[in-house]
């Protein structure tokens, strides 16, 4: 299952939790601050429910209201490759900018 | 709070799942347009997707009661039943769709005022109707056209000049009264059923969508694969069940 297109928001959100687990609203928050994006609360659960199922992302306990997530080891290799595909394709574009 | 009301719209599977985070988060939003958009958005993707409410196994350290649903008695009549519900709907929707439809643009045509005056000078016009600046008129000929008038005594004014040029063809004069307190509530109404009657028609349809896909097959197989995982039935037990659920 890991070897679908990640959405945009999906990939906001797996860039979030990179670095630690976070809940929704803590996710929303760096999201904003990483990308001046806000995702609202349909678009954030929509695609973490999508993460979740996929297994990318997994729910730490059962905290309720403030429940974190986290990368798991899939997770961390899908949004690598999609990083590193970015990257490539930023280098292009940045390359044939400067050749005109 | 209001927004949370929204998460109504989701199904019940995904607001068992995460009704409660997404509730918090959306109190914290002030309600806006957008917001609102998307949570119908979300809700409507939920029910489309009813695998994404499937409650999440991966590492959940729960107290292991994990309730495994009975699998839903459901005959086929009853089945029939909801198809021709939905059907139903369907149609009195299509129906609703038409009558807004036809309420917005009315089948009487629109003429200029000059017209009005002209047909009535040539002894075409048969009666008037005159409510506030907008004047219905039918035609000797059977058709009805409406017009609107700078004011209703220059209307009042031909017909009487035309009665006494011509008293055999009397031209009937009345004045309808609707209050415009009356008539802006239901026009508002009108001019937003069809909305209303898009947003029915879309979570009908993914509600049939939805029923379309089984009760929840692929959910209870995943429960069971976490059962089998947590010790709790044998992998003999899970294979049967999983037979029976994918039949």
């Amino acid at each position: 299952m890991t070897n679908h297109k990640l959405s945009s928001e999906a990939v906001l959100i797996l860039v979030s939790l990179a670095d630690e687990p976070k809940h929704g609203y803590a996710m929303q928050h760096d999201i904003e601050r990483i990308s001046g994006r806000r995702l609202g609360p349909g678009s954030l659960y929509g695609a973490i429910a999508r993460l979740e199922a996929a297994g990318l992302i997994e729910a730490l306990s059962d905290k309720g209201a403030r429940r974190p997530y986290r990368l798991t080891a899939a997770g961390s290799r899908t949004l690598s490759s999609e990083l590193e595909s970015m990257r490539r394709l930023a280098a292009a574009g940045m390359r044939r900018l400067a050749e005109r | 709070m209001r927004q949370r009301r929204l998460l109504r719209l989701y199904p019940s599977r995904w607001r068992q799942r995460y009704e409660e985070e997404v509730g918090a988060l959306v109190e914290d939003e002030p309600l806006s347009l957008g917001a609102v958009l998307d949570l119908v958005r979300g809700a409507f993707d939920a029910h489309v997707h009813p695998e994404l409410g499937a409650p999440s196994l991966v590492g959940s350290t729960g107290s292991g009661q994990i309730p495994l649903a009975p699998p839903s008695q459901r005959s086929p009549a009853a089945d029939l039943l909801r198809v021709v519900l939905v059907l139903i709907a369907l149609i009195a929707i299509g129906l609703g769709l038409l009558y807004a439809y036809r309420a917005q643009s009315p089948a009487v045509p629109s003429v200029s005022f000059q017209q009005l005056l002209s047909e009535i000078q040539d002894g075409r016009v048969r009666a008037v109707t005159i409510d506030g600046s907008r004047v219905t008129f039918v035609l000797t000929d059977g058709r009805t056209q409406q017009t609107t008038a700078p004011s209703g005594d220059i209307v009042v004014r031909a017909v009487s000049d035309r009665n006494q040029a011509d008293p055999a063809h009397q031209i009937e004069l009345r004045f309808s009264q609707t209050s415009p307190d009356f008539s802006v509530a239901p026009s508002i109404f009108l001019s937003v059923l069809p909305l209303l009657l898009v947003v029915a028609l879309i979570f009908t349809a993914a509600w049939a969508v939805d029923r379309s896909r089984g009760p929840q097959r692929y959910e209870l197989l995943a429960r069971l694969g976490d059962l089998k995982d947590r010790g709790l039935i044998t992998e003999e037990e899970f294979q049967k069940e999983k037979r029976r659920l994918l039949r």
